[in-house]
Parts: C-alpha cells; structure tokens; sequence
C-alpha cells in the first residue's frame, strides 16, 4: 500500500464521518480537526475506522 | 378511548410536519413505540406514543403540517371497546389542517389580488414627490409598495429597492432565537466560574484507555459529563425546572447536551436517565445521541426532557463559556478548553492540565451559594476519577 491509497482512504473515513465536507476543502497541509471542524468525538471515529482498516495500532 | 396530539417539541415550536406513520390503523402500541416520524426546526424527530393501546384511526395524512395540540390519532386504550359515540366526537374534533398542497396554493392567490390596476389604486394613496420620482427610476411599483399604507415616502422606495436578504434565516435560527430572547428576558442568571486541575483525570483516563481497543476508548467529554451527573446528585437543586413560581427538582437526572450541528445552528438533546450509567454506559449514549443528533433521529422525549444543560467547547474552543439558561431549565453547565497553564500547590507552581468550569443559574430557583457548592463537588469528583468508572 502507497501513500496515495493511505490518503485515499483516509479521506474517504473523513467523509463517512463528516458527510457535509466536500473533498475539496480537505486541504493536506492544514490542521483538519481545526479547518474542517472535526469535533473531538469525530476524530474518535476516524481513528477507529482507520485502525480496523488499515490494522494500524493508534495510540 | 384517547386522542393522541401532535406534543410540543420545545417551547419554541408551534407546528410540525407529520412526515410518516409507523403504524397503520389496527396496530397494537405499547407506551414508548414510535408511531410516527415528524420534521421540525430540529430535524427529523421520532414521536412515542404514552400508553399502551390500538390505534383506533390515523386521522392526520402523512406530510400534513400541524400546529401543536392538533389531534393526530384515536388509541383504544387495552379491553376497551369501540364507543360509537366517542368515534364520533373524534372526527368532529378534526382541526383545520394545513395541507401542505394548498399551501403552495396560496401565493397564487394572493398575486390575483395584487394586479389590480395601478391607477386606481394609485389614486387612493398620498404619495410623496421624491417618492414618486425614485419609484419612477428604480422601476417600482407604487401599488405594490407597503400594502394598506396610505401614503408612501422617500423612504418607503428605498426599503423596496434594497436588496432583499437572499435566504431567510434558517427556521432553527428563529427557533434558537426565540428560546435565547425568551430566556434572556425571563431568567435572572448569575454566573460562577471555578478552574479545575484535570491533570489526574487526564492521566487516570490515558491509564484505562491504553489497556483497551480504540472502539472501547474513553474520551474527557464522557467523564466530565459523568462528572457533572455525579456532583448534580450531590447538589440537586440546580437539576430541574421553574414552574409556576417555583423550583421542581428532577430525580430523573437528563443532561442535555449542546452538538453543534456543523453547516448551522445546535441542538441539545438529553442524554435521558444519565444517573444510571457507569462511564462506559455515558460514553456509548452520548456516542449514539452525537450521530442521530446529526443525522437527524432524535426521539421527541430526548429533546423535551433535559433537566440541566452542558455545553461543551472542545479542545479548540474558546477559555469558558457562560451559558444562556434553556427555559423552563435552572441551570447550564459550561466546559471551557482544557489548557496548559501555571498551577500552584502548595509552594510550587508547576505546569498542569486547566479546565474553566462554569455555571449559569436561575437566581430564581438559586442563589450562587447553591452554584459554588456545585462547582466545588464537581472539582472534587474530578480529583478522584476512578469512582467514576
């Protein structure tokens, strides 16, 4: 798996949890929980689709 | 034999749109099924039934708008019979529906009225000189400018040719705002405010999190929740409702919870019966009521039952809040950001985890003794974290 598939997936958990964010305002440099207004509840959720599927450990 | 209404959702709310049934005449309903779904300024809400029964007759369509109290549907209370008579009365009691159809009708209608020719109706009214020649140039006309007005001045042209506000504001803006105008004219606050070392609770909840999955993980808007729970069994008072000049105090301890809905405008619906959870409990309901919050599956009793408010800023948040009280509630709780800042204890100031911890009373349920002796036990709870587990 290559950083573009990690991305990809990535942005895709960031739409599931946040349906009303466009892919375009998912800027690559920039604090996503604080441009995106990712709550801290969000966030939790993200990690936890990510760790189930990228089997990555968060800690 | 009873007669089921549209509830009201909130001191706010004069109608709702009944979206869908969820019964069908001839069902048996238990007290706390969901009969039918209903959209108002708060979304899409879920509506209990409170007995046990059949429905006897839907007397409402679905996607009919109706006021509070309209009758909805006839329930047969278990073992009773069908009452001729009292059938009847139900359908006499049909109110005047809004249909959402002859709605649209409407504006037609009231076009018709307006193209009443203009000469004539010019000739009724006074109008003003500088009135006239800036209608002229702006292309307005006079007769559709400030209907039943007599005479119509400079002024009036203007307000006709400025932009017209693109969008009204949204319908949970007006809700919002009159709870907020309504509170603010009614309740005397008074505000407390207390700075609370989350240092060990931090590092008690990193503790327990790092021996579980990320799905069994416990975030600090839990425990502090639990933590307000908690100290409210201690302080009571600030747990309930004013009515009719006086204080009633909730056993039920229903926490609503301000989510900020993300394109515009919050709800705070109730974490209901937050008194029974452990923590694990309290993080799974406010993990469910975040996503039905925003995905709009709330039920009616989650928005109408919260007994005290807690506001939440999160960790990007502003240092405190001081929070508008969301009648007929007494109290709101306010959570600022958590942040580093200079600690003292005893002779050392060191660097810990800060947290502004606020309260906003009804003075007239009361007196910021009351508020201090609450912001004191919740400090002390968040000393000990582990009894909150």
């Amino acid at each position: 798996m290559n950083t573009d598939e990690i991305k990809k997936i990535i942005i895709e958990q960031i739409l599931e949890v946040a349906p009303e964010i466009s892919e375009d305002e998912i800027d690559d440099n920039k604090n996503i929980q604080r441009s995106l207004e990712l709550d801290s509840f969000d966030f939790l959720k993200i990690l936890t689709a990510l760790n189930e599927k990228l089997g990555v450990e968060v800690p | 034999m009873s007669t089921f209404v549209m509830p009201s959702l909130g001191a706010d709310m004069e109608s709702a749109v009944l979206m869908e049934w969820k019964v069908k005449e001839g069902d048996s309903v238990s007290k706390g099924d969901i009969i039918a779904e209903v959209e108002t300024s708060k979304g899409v809400i879920e509506i209990e039934v409170f007995e046990d029964g059949v429905i006897e007759k839907l007397l409402v369509k679905e996607e009919t708008e109706c006021a509070v109290g309209t009758p909805l549907a006839v329930i047969r209370g278990k073992g009773q019979e069908i009452g001729e008579e009292e059938s009847k009365e139900s359908k006499i009691a049909q109110p005047p529906q809004k249909d959402l159809e002859s709605e649209k009708k409407e504006p037609k209608e009231k076009q018709t009225v307006q193209e009443t020719p203009e000469a004539e109706s010019e000739q009724r009214m006074k109008i003003s000189p500088a009135a006239r020649k800036k209608a002229k140039e702006a292309g307005v006309k006079l007769s559709e400018v400030q209907g039943g007005k007599k005479e119509i001045h400079l002024r009036d042209i203007k307000s006709e040719t400025a932009p017209k506000k693109s969008e009204r504001s949204s319908s949970m803006r007006q809700a919002i705002a009159k709870a907020m105008s309504l509170s603010n004219a009614q309740i005397p606050h008074y505000y407390l405010s207390s700075s609370i070392n989350m240092s060990p609770a931090l590092k008690w909840l990193e503790e327990v999190n790092r021996n579980r999955a990320i799905q069994e993980r416990i975030l600090p808007a839990a425990l502090l929740i639990q933590a307000v729970v908690h100290a409210l069994k201690e302080v009571p008072e600030l747990n309930g409702f004013w009515r009719d000049d006086a204080l009633e105090i909730s056993k039920e301890i229903n926490p609503g919870i301000a989510i900020a809905l993300r394109k515009e405008g919050l709800i705070t619906p109730a974490i209901l019966n937050a008194h029974e959870f452990n923590l694990d409990g309290m993080m799974k309901s406010l993990g469910s009521l975040i996503e039905r919050t925003r995905s709009g599956k709330l039920r009616n009793s989650e928005i109408t039952e919260q007994t005290i408010t807690i506001t939440n800023l999160g960790d990007l948040g502003a240092e405190s809040v001081f929070g508008v009280i969301y009648p007929p509630q007494v109290a709101l709780v306010g959570f600022g950001r958590i942040m580093d800042a200079p600690w003292a204890e005893g002779d050392t100031l060191s660097v810990r985890k800060v947290l502004q911890a606020t309260i906003a009373g009804d003075h007239r349920a009361t007196d910021g003794r009351i508020g201090g002796k609450f912001l004191d036990k919740l400090n002390q709870i968040l000393q000990t974290p582990q009894e909150l587990l």
